[in-house]
């Protein structure tokens, strides 16, 4: 396994998922992240976050609710794991304390 | 509405490369894509991002992943083969026993040959410039090539010749008689036949270490000399030796000027003193010009070429140096006269020249060696494949479950071969214990000084796996496709028809390993022949209680010390003798014999005194032994033995009064001696030369030996007492004594050598070929116990029995004999060629091989099949 390290992209698709509840696989969570960041990231890519989330333990998955534009085939729904909350909640903790470290004074040439 | 489907072919790609675990997700999400896109933007640019996407998931988690999974299982599988090879080796303890044995005899075998060939490839590997260093050996188109030249050749090749960096001359100091010289040092005295002189940039050409002294001025003056680490340690323990004074030839003083690392043991060269050549021409030598002397080969003449320059460069200018230096038509008294080149790298395998320093190795012996081993190697291999294959109805339900359970062919050769690893690797671990136990054997047979250090450790672990590498793959390979190939249905039904498989290869293979075993007792046999018709063939004189005491020149009136010796109650005869002697022939003479006017004739010369016949015990025929003749005529009578007689067409009593002119090349005059007697003919040489010629001149003389006969031999106490008296009349002189027998004896050291090894490789093959039988012929029982059973129960005997259960392997050993019957004559019909006086192969060799191996096979299988037959028939028969 890589480490427990959270990429940008990564964490995105992660919080993408959190955002999606039960309705997180391939396609929605790529929509979902057009449309909320503006950015397209191909379905490869998408799928390639998706696997390393998974190696890493943040997500877990399960397959089910095949549909006729899939041509019959299987979706996978992916879950945040207790991990991938926990290392959530740090990065996001770690973000704002260091936001709270700059000075206001910094901000006031803004 | 017609639903659009994207693209077939991006599809498929996407099949082609996606892992199975990934497909269904990625495909589903990719297709649920493209229909919303076609809604959102149409349907080409739907198409054209579809193949887009499938491209961009050539991603590493979408791949198919081709061999990590095996890895992973590899590693188990081999860890599990290891397992199942120990089981199955605990299992079959016998068997396993066997082959271990058998092929750690053929890796010990390798690997004593491998050293001792290594240890040869690697001679003269020590100056750093060796590859430009050459040897110059004169040609004469009527002689044999000799490794000396003369002595100025040396300088003038330096002079004439560009290319030529540097020439050095190197010449063995030793007695008249070719033994070594007194060295003394205070009272500490010893012969030396490591004396050497040299040109003084020998050490730098040859890159000689020195451990102490200066090598500018070690030896720039004649009274100075290096020593080796051994003779320093010798002459002077643990005292400093530098500075100290030597002895030599009782004649001049020496300063030990430096002390150097011997090279002895890895080099053609043999030397434990380095003295400058000032040593012998200024010094030994005194007045004698020998340094000017174009035309006598006196000492070795070595050159350093420049780096760019070519040895046929260098040859093509011999000619003209030859025409331009050497006396005037030099040589073509001898049909011609050329210099050659030798490498140095060379010298010690491939050049047995005349006046070699010593004697060399040879590449033959090598080659025959690695035979031998490969041969051993091989009847140890047969052994393990025999019994693998004759095993495989035991092993064969095994391979049919494990099929069945969907082992793959790969897999089950992959774990026949760990198994045929494991036995090998465990072979090479007995293996190197016997060669640590056998090292001092095989150093005392091959005469080197081997050591079991770490260095020889690494060369055995390297060469080991490769030899276990090879070995487990050729000897494993046979029996893992014949065990893997067998089918589960037929194997799991009944085993009987398995056993049957590779019958017909295993009777060849034990044929040949018989075949190599008779070849190896028909040589053991023709060899002990040979070698006791040398012992005991007649060879015209007594050696038994001869003693040669080797004398200095000049030291003492051979009167005096021959009437001191024969005052010891146990010497029965002294005389002097020098030259040629029995064991030690090398010097030949020029004659002019009465009606040979204009002839020179060569002859082997013998110097002798008085009683010099009776001493020897040669039979006189005609004539007298010299005996107290003082006056002047009598000075150069001279003896002849019956072959001179015959050579020179006379007969034994016309023979006696003619004259004979000796010819002193020293003097350049010929002086006339008189026939006085006749002996017969002795074997002075070994057994391998006919008997030649022989001249003894009468000379009074005190140089060469003192040969005293005795009338019995109480051992060291007779030594002792001559010992005695030697040094009441020479106290400066070291007392050196040998046996004629031995020195007869040591004339058939490689005879003997021979006789030692083959007979080794012989109960080696015998040995290993018997495991093997022993092998073969339990296997056949187990698998004829039900047949023997059933016999018995209709009656029939014991003997009958193990006679039927014998003749098969009957027939093998015939098959063998006639193969390897002609194959023995051949090989030995060689060697005994190089004798002059051989016995004659005869029908006995080959009776008696045939008998040791039908005994050997008469004994296991004859054991094997008594015990098998000895059972009671209701013990086999109760089962089924």
């Amino acid at each position: 396994m890589k480490g427990t390290y959270l990429g940008e992209f990564e964490e995105i698709v992660l919080l993408t998922i959190g955002v999606l509840q039960d309705e997180a696989y391939g396609v929605a969570i790529k929509l979902e992240i057009e449309a909320r960041t503006k950015r397209t990231p191909s379905i490869g890519a998408l799928h390639s976050a998706l696997s390393r989330l998974e190696d890493k333990g943040f997500i877990e998955s399960h397959e089910g609710g095949a549909t006729q534009s899939r041509g019959g085939r299987r979706k996978r729904f992916y879950n945040i794991t207790a991990a991938g909350k926990r290392t959530l909640i740090k990065a996001n903790e770690l973000r704002n304390e260091l936001f709270d470290l700059i000075p206001n004074l910094s901000f006031k040439g803004l | 509405m017609s639903k659009s489907t994207p693209p077939k072919w991006a599809d498929k790609l996407l099949e082609w490369f996606c892992s199975d675990r990934q497909i269904e997700i990625l495909q589903g999400d990719l297709h649920e894509l493209y229909e919303w896109r076609t809604k959102t933007k149409g349907q080409v640019a739907a198409r054209l991002l579809y193949v887009k996407d499938v491209f961009d998931m050539l991603r590493p988690f979408a791949l198919k992943k081709r061999r990590s999974s095996k890895k992973i299982n590899g590693l188990d599988m081999f860890r599990s083969n290891l397992k199942i090879s120990f089981r199955s080796l605990m299992k079959q303890g016998t068997n396993s026993l066997i082959n271990i044995s058998g092929l750690s005899l053929g890796i010990m075998v390798c690997l004593l040959i491998g050293t001792y060939i290594k240890h040869e490839l690697n001679y003269d590997k020590f100056p750093v410039d060796k590859d430009r260093i050459y040897r110059v050996t004169s040609h004469w188109a009527d002689f044999a090539p000799r490794a000396k030249t003369s002595l100025p050749v040396a300088p003038a090749l330096k002079e004439d010749i560009p290319m030529i960096d540097e020439s050095v001359r190197f010449m063995r100091v030793l007695t008249n008689d070719n033994s070594g010289i007194p060295i003394r040092y205070k009272n500490r005295k010893f012969a030396e036949t490591g004396f050497v002189s040299v040109d003084k940039e020998f050490i730098d050409m040859f890159s000689i270490e020195l451990v102490m002294g200066d090598r500018q001025t070690a030896l720039d003056d004649k009274s100075k000399v290096l020593i080796s680490e051994e003779m320093a340690r010798k002459y002077f323990g643990d005292q400093n030796p530098m500075g100290e004074i030597l002895r030599a030839e009782e004649k001049f003083d020496l300063i030990v000027s430096g002390v150097f690392k011997s090279v002895n043991d890895q080099s053609h060269f043999y030397f434990d003193f380095i003295s400058p050549l000032t040593y012998m021409s200024e010094g030994k030598w005194g007045s004698y010009t020998f340094t000017q002397n174009w035309t006598t080969t006196f000492g070795w003449t070595y050159i350093m070429l420049k780096e760019s320059a070519s040895i046929e460069s260098v040859e093509a200018l011999f000619p003209d140096f030859i025409e331009r230096r050497y006396p005037e038509n030099f040589g073509d008294q001898y049909g011609g006269f050329d210099l050659d080149l030798q490498p140095l790298a060379d010298i010690h395998l491939k050049s047995s020249l005349v006046e070699e320093i010593q004697r060399n190795g040879e590449f033959r012996l090598l080659v025959q060696m690695v035979v031998i081993a490969l041969i051993i190697l091989a009847v140890a291999a047969i052994n393990f494949i025999n019994l693998s294959t004759a095993r495989s109805i035991l092993r064969a339900k095994e391979v049919g479950v494990r099929k069945a359970m969907g082992a793959l062919r790969g897999q089950l050769i992959r774990q026949f071969l760990t198994e045929s690893f494991l036995i090998t690797a465990i072979a090479f671990i007995v293996a190197l214990g016997l060669v640590a136990l056998l090292l001092p054997q095989f150093n005392l047979l091959m005469q080197k000084q081997f050591v079991l250090d770490v260095n020889l450790l690494l060369d055995f672990l390297v060469f080991g796996s490769i030899l276990v590498t090879i070995l487990a793959f050729f000897a494993g390979l046979y029996p893992a496709f014949v065990l893997s190939g067998f089918q589960p249905i037929k194997v799991l039904k009944s085993s009987l028809s398995v056993g049957g498989k590779g019958v017909g290869l295993r009777k060849i293979f034990t044929t040949i390993q018989f075949a190599t075993s008779i070849v190896f007792l028909i040589g053991l046999y023709i060899i002990y022949d040979q070698l006791s018709f040398i012992k005991t063939k007649e060879i015209g004189m007594d050696t038994s209680q001869v003693l040669i005491i080797n004398r200095q020149p000049r030291s003492i009136e051979n009167d005096l010390i021959i009437d001191a010796l024969k005052q010891i109650p146990a010497v029965e005869d002294v005389t002097a003798a020098a030259g040629s002697l029995p064991g030690h022939a090398y010097t030949t003479w020029s004659y002019h014999p009465e009606g040979f006017p204009r002839e020179r004739k060569s002859i082997y010369t013998m110097w002798g005194y008085n009683d010099i016949a009776e001493t020897f015990d040669f039979e006189v025929l005609a004539g007298n032994d010299f005996s107290n003749i003082h006056d002047r005529d009598s000075m150069n009578s001279m003896i002849l033995n019956e072959s001179a007689v015959k050579d020179l067409g006379w007969t034994n009593e016309t023979a006696i009064g003619k004259s004979f002119g000796e010819f002193d090349w020293r003097k350049d005059t010929i002086t006339v001696g008189k026939v006085v007697g006749v002996v017969k003919d002795f074997h002075f040489e070994s057994f391998h030369e006919s008997i030649k010629p022989v001249v003894m001149l009468y000379t009074n003389n005190d140089f060469g030996n003192l040969v005293v006969r005795l009338n019995r031999f109480d051992g060291a106490e007779t030594v002792a007492g001559l010992e005695k008296v030697w040094n009441e009349l020479l106290p400066e002189l070291p007392f050196t004594v040998t046996f004629l027998d031995d020195k007869v004896q040591a004339m058939y050291a490689d005879e003997e050598r021979l006789r030692k090894s083959i007979n080794y490789f012989a109960v080696i093959a015998i040995f290993t070929s018997g495991l093997g039988l022993l092998g073969l012929v339990s296997f056949v029982l187990i698998q004829r116990s039900k047949e023997i059973g059933i016999r018995k129960v209709l009656g029939a005997r014991i003997t009958a029995l193990v006679g039927t259960l014998s003749s098969d392997f009957v027939k093998l050993i015939a098959v063998a004999f006639i193969i390897a019957a002609p194959v023995g004559y051949y090989l030995m019909d060689q060697w005994l060629s190089s004798f002059a006086f051989r016995v004659d192969i005869g029908i006995v060799p080959f009776v008696f091989s045939l008998t040791v191996l039908v005994m050997i096979c008469a004994l296991t299988v004859g054991y094997k099949s008594f015990r098998a037959t000895s059972v009671n028939p209701a013990e086999i028969l109760r089962e089924e």
